[in-house]
């Protein structure tokens, strides 16, 4: 089946496809997506005890995985979407009890670990993570909200992964490189807005 | 513009040789302002994707509930329907407010927080004390940024726990993302906060109102009475309420 925007619930190659675009076309693979699956929420309900948010929240990080595995390449085809999307989501479910069981959960992770951290060799990482536990998220937060909408779309589109070609179909640019000097540009002015307000 | 973004880009790109990021890496345990650039790279970038994926969270929020609704249908026999009409034609907001009973029958409790949410707690208000994280936050709330206000007031928290606006902004924001359970946490730690007017018990009332699951509204109502004998903030709301259900 051809993707359509008219069509809202696609087949799962359509969807595949779909989530390897840019644009509406990749939102409305996303959507299409998260509602081919959705009665995985009540089975989280039902299988699990979990609540409506918990199942909720549990699916939607299911389907966040799932678009950023597909977009990497981890996902290779060899199961059904299906399968490999319950399987994930089984696991999200069994780590959400085990976090409740244990009460580990806080109200907000200062940062998450990032895998760009573990690029760095240990001296360097060690360094760079005490750094990062001090940097005030929520002035960093202000500063990029004030930042202007296109520089925040674009900050946005690059930290989910797309490269600077796609960007440059998404936001209307030239190019991949004037995507990549914008973007710069926009970070360089984020660090000295949030340095101007720190000091 | 510095050049070092540029180069920053690079090594997490790979497109450097072995030797030049050995190079880098050693750079950063020898430079500790290079560091911080280094650091500041990839909070941005782990800030970006956190609001990234905020704001599809929200969009799948809206898909879901739009499909899977968690109200409950009207209670059998009542009057609701007719009255509801009745409530927006006869000023909904000074009726809310002054906890004045127009109705004659009785409301359904997930209606009536329906009601006061829409009447008010569409903004907060700013003050008009320094800017600081709350009123960002604030400002957010008000865009209807609820992804990124939240995130805002979260962050308070984290910092200190005791910062009891925070944690009723938190709360709000919750209860206007459908995040019935994030929501109750915030109020329930809010009431056993010592305050000179805790609005906690009462916010309580309201999610589990709006919630609607089996039970809540009992819970509801008994809280409501709490507030009511307690004296608690917004009383003659809750007192008017009780009145009605």
């Amino acid at each position: 089946m051809a993707l359509s925007e008219s069509n809202p619930q696609l087949t799962e190659d359509a969807i595949v496809e779909g989530l390897r675009q840019t644009g509406t076309i990749r939102i409305k693979a996303e959507e299409s997506l998260f509602k081919t699956f959705d009665y995985f929420i009540k089975e989280g309900i039902r299988n699990h005890s979990l609540t409506r948010e918990e199942s909720f929240d549990a699916y939607s990080d299911t389907v966040l995985s799932a678009i950023d595995k597909i977009n990497d390449g981890t996902f290779e085809g060899r199961s059904s979407l299906k399968t490999w999307i319950y399987r994930i989501f089984q696991n999200k479910c069994v780590d959400l009890l085990r976090k409740k069981s244990t009460n580990k959960q806080s109200i907000h992770q200062t940062q998450e670990i990032s895998g760009l951290l573990y690029m760095l060799s240990d001296n360097a990482r060690t360094i760079v993570q005490k750094m990062m536990e001090n940097t005030d998220m929520e002035l960093l937060m202000k500063r990029l909200q004030q930042l202007g909408e296109q520089c925040k779309k674009m900050l946005l589109a690059w930290a989910d992964g797309l490269p600077d070609r796609e960007i440059a179909t998404l936001l209307e640019y030239k190019t991949a490189d004037v995507v990549k000097t914008s973007r710069l540009r926009c970070m360089e002015k984020l660090r000295q807005q949030y340095k101007d307000h720190k000091s | 513009m510095s050049d070092n973004l540029s180069y920053i880009e690079d090594y997490f790109n790979k497109s450097l040789s072995p030797e030049e990021t050995r190079l880098f890496e050693e750079r950063i345990t020898a430079e500790p302002a290079f560091a911080e650039e280094v650091s500041f790279y990839i909070s941005t970038r782990n800030l970006a994707k956190q609001q990234s994926v905020a704001e599809k969270k929200a969009r799948f929020r809206a898909l879901y509930d739009a499909s899977e609704p968690a109200k409950v249908v009207e209670m059998p026999g009542s009057k609701t329907r007719t009255w509801r009409l009745v409530a927006i034609a006869a000023s909904i907001i000074s009726i809310v407010v002054l906890g004045v009973v127009f109705f004659k029958s009785d409301r359904h409790p997930n209606e009536l927080a329906d009601e006061y949410i829409k009447e008010n707690l569409e903004e907060i208000s700013p003050s008009m004390s320094v800017q600081d994280s709350l009123e960002a936050g604030k400002q957010l709330y008000n865009k209807k940024d609820y992804a990124g206000a939240l995130i805002i007031f979260e962050s308070i928290l984290n910092r200190d726990h005791r910062q009891s606006r925070a944690r009723e902004y938190a709360g709000i924001v919750s209860l206007q993302m459908n995040n019935y359970d994030k929501a109750l946490s915030h109020f329930s730690e809010l009431e056993e906060t010592r305050l000179e007017s805790n609005p906690g018990k009462f916010y309580h009332a309201l999610t589990l109102m709006k919630r609607d699951q089996p039970g809540d509204n009992e819970l509801a109502k008994k809280l409501l009475q709490e507030v009511v004998d307690q004296h608690l903030w917004n009383e003659d709301v809750a007192a008017a309420w009780l009145k009605k259900w």
